[in-house]
């Protein structure tokens, strides 16, 4: 078993659900392996970590009723910003669709073809003006990576 | 099935309880129904908070998080097209607004302790953020530890924290992680193991 292997196993050993068919080879690793024991000690610190920083949570019941107040007073707002993320999001869908268009006849004649729907997203990014955040994807930098290039 | 629950909408015999995440939208998107909204708040904010106590280790700040997370919720919905769960959606909404919120802090801080600063040349007292919910553990070892353990998490790449987090505060399962991070199961384990040996670098004194 490589170590990530093991370190992947790790919480569900320590929570006793580790598959029986997995833990001899587990275990053998860990007796040999210093690096994935201290490992292992760290996980059991965070998973410990983890039950007591939860175990403040409350359950709050105004909280959706408090949500839907703040919709209710904010709702010309939001009701304008659902039009625009629609515009947009219309805007990117027939950009992309000519991308690809124009990709095929560019294609064609020779020239770079635009083979996915992302190449053709980017150059639909270049004509809006309006980009509004997007958070329904990750755009993280990974620092230890890119150290490494 | 389907024109069974059309049915039971038009007739208004709303039973939001027994009614799927999807119908939910659906009534939400097309009648802008705010008692379907509630049930999808009630459904969801525990998750959603306990993720923000994750990122943030603070109860009333992860609260506030999550009614931003769910006021987002609501705009976006008429763009969540079903191609993932809405778990998974919602999931990528918290932790982006978890990591909004910590680089918002961490600009105020600097920004604050500047002015602390001169606040306290000129004899006036250095005001403090509570940043950190207390440990509840009285014992002064585990307190120290999870201290500890808290900063090294804290200044991890955000890659690596948001893996660990969904993995030992959601319990999720690699694929669940690969799924809201969109990347492959084995950059999640890779991801995953690295977190830990670099906590463990911080944590544990090698002999
Ligand atoms: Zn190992």
């Amino acid at each position: 078993m490589r170590c990530e292997k093991v370190n992947s196993l790790m919480e569900e050993y320590l929570r006793g659900e580790l598959e029986p068919k997995n833990l001899g080879e587990f275990e053998k690793h860990l007796a040999e392996c210093t690096q994935c024991r201290s490992n292992l000690e760290v996980v059991k610190m965070l998973l410990d970590l983890a039950n007591n920083e939860l175990s403040k949570y409350n359950e709050n019941p105004y909280f959706g009723s408090r949500i839907l107040s703040k919709i209710e007073a904010q709702k010309e707002n939001i009701r304008s910003d659902i039009r625009i993320r629609l515009v947009t999001y219309a805007t990117v869908a027939a950009a992309v669709a000519m991308g690809i268009f124009i990709g095929n006849k560019l294609g064609n004649m020779g020239t770079k073809v635009i083979t996915s729907t992302s190449d053709a997203e980017l150059i639909a990014d270049d004509y809006l003006t309006q980009t509004t955040e997007n958070i329904y994807s990750f755009n993280i930098e990974d620092s230890e990576n890119s150290n490494k290039k | 099935m389907q024109v069974f629950t059309n049915q039971l909408v038009k007739h208004s015999v709303f039973t939001k309880n027994e009614m799927s995440d999807k119908n939910l939208v659906q009534e939400i998107i097309q009648h802008n129904n705010h008692q379907a909204f509630e049930e999808l708040v009630n459904r969801y904010k525990k998750m959603v908070i306990t993720t923000g106590m994750g990122f943030l280790s603070n109860y009333h700040d992860a609260e506030d998080i999550a009614q931003d997370v769910f006021i987002e919720l609501y705009k976006s919905l008429p763009e969540f097209r079903n191609e993932s769960k809405l778990s998974t959606w919602i999931y990528r909404i918290t932790v982006n607004k978890s990591l909004n919120f910590l680089r918002r802090r961490k600009r105020e801080t600097i920004i604050s302790s500047f002015w602390g600063d001169k606040r306290k040349e000129n004899g006036e007292s250095k005001f403090n953020i509570h940043l950190i919910d207390e440990p509840i553990n009285s014992n002064l070892e585990t307190r120290e530890q999870h201290r500890l353990l808290r900063n090294a998490i804290n200044k991890l790449p955000d890659n690596q924290r948001i893996a660990l987090i969904l993995s030992t505060y959601q319990e999720l399962s690699y694929k669940e992680i690969a799924e809201v991070m969109e990347v492959s199961l084995s950059a999640v384990e890779s991801l995953l193991f690295r977190a830990k040996s670099n906590l463990r670098k911080v944590m544990v004194k090698q002999k």
